[in-house]
């Protein structure tokens, strides 16, 4: 157990909305932000809310997954911890022990429990263990034939189809889809011929669940055995196994999410985890089963929903377990009544496969305001999307009374965002909450697969055309003149 | 209580104002799937609001006599088929004549009954509701005769229960029309000030007198009536930090012990059942800082500005719940749903000086806007890159409302806000209210309606010119301090 710790100064090792969405708790806090980053970056909006900016290599990418560099650019700023956002190094247990070594706080777990987690397999075993149901799988498969005989030997048991999963995927990475043993035989030859650092670290095999819902237990540990559960979200709809839409609290029966809210408690007091993490669970919502997924153990993209409807920082929350603060905040104080959406408006083309809109301009940006409305994002009229990173451009997370309120709210942000410049998810994401089985609240992992009349919407460049008439000229469907009272 | 139970569904409502309120109503409309038609002087032809709604239409030259012109809007809400009309706050809002006309024309009026509004915009008969329902009021006079008789029975007054007392309009209201005297002569000038005032005004040279409180805390509970004689609180709002009566910072919930916000809900309560209220209402008191003693202050029959910070907190759409109501459905938000943990906190940017006592510095053009956002920030303006400030209106340009998990993060919250909110062009509120925030007494909750005379140092900030050539450096370079490379 560490001493109390105070924080003065922290660099954040990442790029984007994540950093700023960091900042403006530091700032809250009044410590200071140090941000290292990519010289393709050196313009960018986040940098220029940070007291300090360092810059750490050409890029692109390869410098956010660096570590020496990173620990580098903390000791050179006489920054004493690191908060990693998510993605990049976030989840690395040897950047958490380089910040160790280093004497520097590392805002999230201990490295050791990091690189626990970080085995899918022992992970498994461990939960499976505290009592907690995962979905059938094997072991790590044996190199060789005899990896792929114990495959086939699952896939007799448990029937098709199944997932072919790397150890050290995760994110929607490292998935692929099983359907037969023809597909089986083919893919995992095909992965094992790669060398590839993601499927390089041993592969497994699990279970394929249909018509499931994709469930998260966010939660908070402090270093003094605290743990206390955030409620719930359903991350169900999802492409590709990217998460395109986040709601919280799940709309689950009361006995089933308490059941998880155990489970996951459970299961992080068993790993013993500190810091803000989050488990991830298929559910059937008829049979009343649930199958533990995956441990994250970072900030994750949608925990602005889950902070809309509780009303807790978790950024802020994280610094303070980092500190060694014990945790200050009673579990009767989560009060999760009402509903919080997150859609992410990337810089894509629903229309074409969500293809990235890189190197374009956003000529006109006024984002929607009044109640319930959240953004979290990096644009601003004149930015340019830079091509060599991700294309997420703004989180809206709405918060309302009910689903149907909420929902209503979402539409109507959605209508009135104007964003000029490149193609978006906007109009993607307005033809979901024009959906039946959404309105209903009616959702599972084949969502997007089961509705492709979503993917029937105008054409983003007349929506274009339509923001920009907007302002141009007056928009409004009648104008009426003086004459005619 | 109202006997009409049959249920009325809204089609179309026709919005009696202008600004961020008439774009805060169609964004609640529109989310309920009905339409919303607008209105417009001559020199609102520009704006954000009137973009947003299905209809807009020009109602005149103005300025401001066009908002305020009853016939006028009852035709237009006739010609656009309007259903229903919602007249926000200020102009028409609290004008029992246009609440009958609406009637009258069978129109919906979005607001309490036409006599409602009429018992509780006289002051004088405010008072005595809150007495019949048993809420203490200030020791006060009936509505004094003109002349001398007047002025006699308010010396005898202020004899027998001391200086200093205030003189206020019988139609007045909202902070305006109020006087205070301090001694005999001063009375007599103020008196004669304050009938002339509240003439032009309110169009009624009534006034009365009341005892005066030394800088009390100035707290409203929010309350919600329907048609079927059910009415609930949405909790209390602390609204002390005040600049000659009118609010600058708004917060939700008051910093009260239990005990004393249970006595002020049940006061309100008490007070609307009295009234006959129906619709979204606000019940105003002065509390004593020390002792907590109450008094009965007036009844808003309005959504106020501030309705914001209730709404943040306890996560109920108000002018929904007005919509509701006027259709004559029951109000359905069971008890336990209401919570009234957290924190909000609203400040309102406005286009003012502060450092030359607030002088309106309309007529400019936003250069450049962009509000912060992240967690708990909540935005309701009218502001866009290119928008120029007609000068003709008051100046508000974006309430911000920040919400927290208690006082010291919303603050913290708001400071941050304040401190990232990037407005270039005119001279705003901003520096101001960041002001406040680093001031330790607000920081430590602390503040009643002497807040801003007591606390001088709240106007030693940045000049506003230095403030707005900090932006413009902001957006156009880097503005961080060290910039290492990292040798590759």
């Amino acid at each position: 157990m560490q001493k109390r710790k105070t924080i003065r100064k922290i660099l954040i090792a990442n790029r984007g909305e994540i950093v700023l969405r960091v900042i403006r708790t530091i700032k809250e806090l009044g410590l200071q932000t140090v941000v290292a980053y990519e010289k393709l970056d050196k313009d960018a909006y986040f940098i220029r809310y940070a007291e300090e900016a360092i810059e750490i290599g050409e890029g692109p990418i390869t410098d956010y997954l660096d570590i020496e560099k990173m620990i580098w650019a903390a000791k050179q700023t006489g920054a004493d911890a690191i908060h990693p956002g998510y993605g990049f190094l976030s989840e690395n247990p040897d950047f958490a022990e380089a910040c160790e070594k280093a004497g520097i706080t590392f805002i999230g777990p201990p490295s050791w429990v990091l690189r626990y987690l970080s085995n899918k397999a022992a992970v498994r075993h461990m939960v499976e263990h505290s009592g907690v149901p995962t979905i059938p799988g094997t072991e790590l498969l044996s190199p060789g034939e005899r990896g792929l005989m114990e495959a086939m030997r699952f896939g007799k048991k448990h029937d098709y189809p199944l997932m072919i999963k790397a150890t050290a995927g995760g994110g929607g990475r490292g998935v692929r889809r099983i359907k037969n043993e023809m597909d089986l035989m083919k893919h995992l030859i095909y992965i094992r011929s790669q060398s590839r650092p993601l499927w390089d670290d041993g592969v497994f095999i699990e279970k394929c669940l249909d018509s499931v819902r994709h469930i998260e237990i966010p939660i908070l540990a402090d270093q003094h055995g605290n743990i206390i559960h955030l409620g719930s979200l359903d991350g169900s709809i999802q492409r590709r196994h990217q998460k395109l839409v986040e709601i919280a609290p799940a709309n689950l029966s009361p006995g089933l999410l308490d059941a998880l809210y155990w489970a996951s408690i459970r299961a992080a007091r068993a790993v013993g985890y500190v810091n803000a993490g989050s488990l991830e669970f298929l559910v059937n919502p008829e049979t009343e089963e649930f199958w533990f997924m995956t441990f994250n153990r970072r900030l994750t993209v949608e925990h602005p929903a889950t902070e809309e409807l509780t009303n807790v920082d978790i950024v802020r929350e994280q610094i303070r377990i980092a500190e060694g603060h014990p945790m200050q905040i009673p579990q009767a104080r989560i009060k999760l009544s009402g509903k919080a959406i997150q859609v992410r408006i990337n810089a894509e083309d629903p229309l074409r496969d969500f293809q990235p809109e890189g190197d374009k301009t956003v000529e006109l940006y006024l984002p929607p305001g009044g109640p319930g409305i959240r953004l979290d994002g990096i644009v601003f009229q004149g930015y340019r999307i830079p091509s060599e990173y991700d294309p997420l451009l703004v989180k809206l997370t709405v918060r309302g009374y009910d689903w149907e309120q909420t929902t209503r709210r979402l539409r109507k942000a959605l209508d009135s965002f104007l964003l000029v410049g490149p193609h978006t998810t906007i109009p993607f994401y307005r033809a979901v909450c024009n959906e039946a089985d959404f309105r209903n609240e009616r959702m599972d992992t084949h969502y997007i697969m089961k509705h492709p009349e979503i993917f029937q919407y105008p054409s983003v460049a007349d929506e274009a055309a339509r923001l920009e008439s907007f302002f141009m000229e007056q928009y409004t469907a009648e104008f009426l003149p003086a004459n005619w009272l | 209580m109202c006997s009409k139970t049959v249920t009325r569904k809204i089609r179309r409502i026709l919005i009696a104002n202008r600004g961020e309120i008439a774009l805060r109503i169609l964004r609640t409309a529109k989310e309920m799937g009905i339409e919303s038609v607008v209105v417009y002087e001559t020199p609102d032809s520009d704006a954000y609001y009137t973009r947003m709604a299905e209809q807009a239409v020009f109602i005149g030259n103005g300025p401001r006599r066009d908002y305020l012109d009853i016939d006028k809007m009852i035709q237009v809400a006739k010609k656009a088929d309007a259903d229903a009309i919602h007249p926000g706050y200020g102009f028409l809002s609290e004008n029992p004549d246009f609440a009958e006309a609406c009637e009258k024309a069978d129109i919906i009026f979005i607001g309490p009954p036409a006599g409602v509004i009429r018992d509780l915009g006289d002051k004088v008969m405010a008072r005595e509701i809150a007495h019949r329902s048993r809420i203490p009021v200030l020791a006060g006079s009936h509505d004094l005769p003109v002349g001398d008789a007047g002025i006699e029975m308010a010396v005898a007054f202020a004899r027998e229960h001391g200086y200093p007392i205030m003189i206020k309009a019988t139609g007045g209201g909202g902070g305006r029309g109020i006087r205070r005297a301090d001694g005999d002569k001063e009375l007599v000038s103020q008196m004669r000030r304050a009938r002339a005032e509240a003439k032009s005004s309110f169009k009624n040279d009534n006034v009365y007198i009341e005892r005066c409180i030394d800088a009390p805390r100035h707290i409203e509970v929010q309350i919600l009536a329907d048609q079927h004689g059910n009415v609930i609180h949405l909790g209390s709002r602390d609204c002390s930090i005040q600049r000659r009566h009118q609010k600058l910072v708004e917060i939700a919930p008051a910093n009260l012990p239990e005990d004393v916000l249970q006595e002020l809900y049940a006061a309100a309560i008490r007070a609307a059942r009295e009234a006959g209220y129906v619709s979204a209402g606000t019940v105003e008191f002065l509390v004593d800082p020390k002792t907590h003693q109450y008094w009965f202050l007036e009844i808003n029959t309005r959504l106020q500005v501030e309705h914001t910070v209730t709404e943040e907190l306890v996560n109920i759409d108000l002018v929904r719940e007005q919509i509701r109501i006027a259709e004559g459905h029951a109000l359905d938000i069971p008890p336990d749903r209401i919570c009234l943990l957290g924190k909000a906190i609203q400040v309102r940017i406005n286009a003012e000086d502060p450092w030359n006592d607030f002088a309106p510095d309309g007529g400019k053009t936003i250069q450049m806007y962009l509000p912060t956002g992240g967690p708990g920030i909540r935005f309701d303006g009218i502001v866009f890159q290119g928008y120029r400030i007609p000068l003709e209106y008051d100046s508000l340009l974006v309430k911000m409302t920040a919400r927290g998990y208690d006082w010291e993060q919303t603050v913290q919250r708001l400071q941050r806000a304040l401190d990232y909110f990037l407005i270039a062009g005119p001279k705003t509120t901003i520096p101001f209210h960041r002001a406040i925030c680093r001031d330790a007494d607000f920081r430590a909750e602390r503040f009643d309606t002497s807040y801003i005379e007591t606390h001088p140092q709240i106007f030693e900030f940045p000049d506003p010119e230095k403030e707005v050539e900090n932006l413009r450096n902001f957006i156009s370079s880097v503005y961080t301090t060290v910039i290492f490379p990292y040798v590759y």
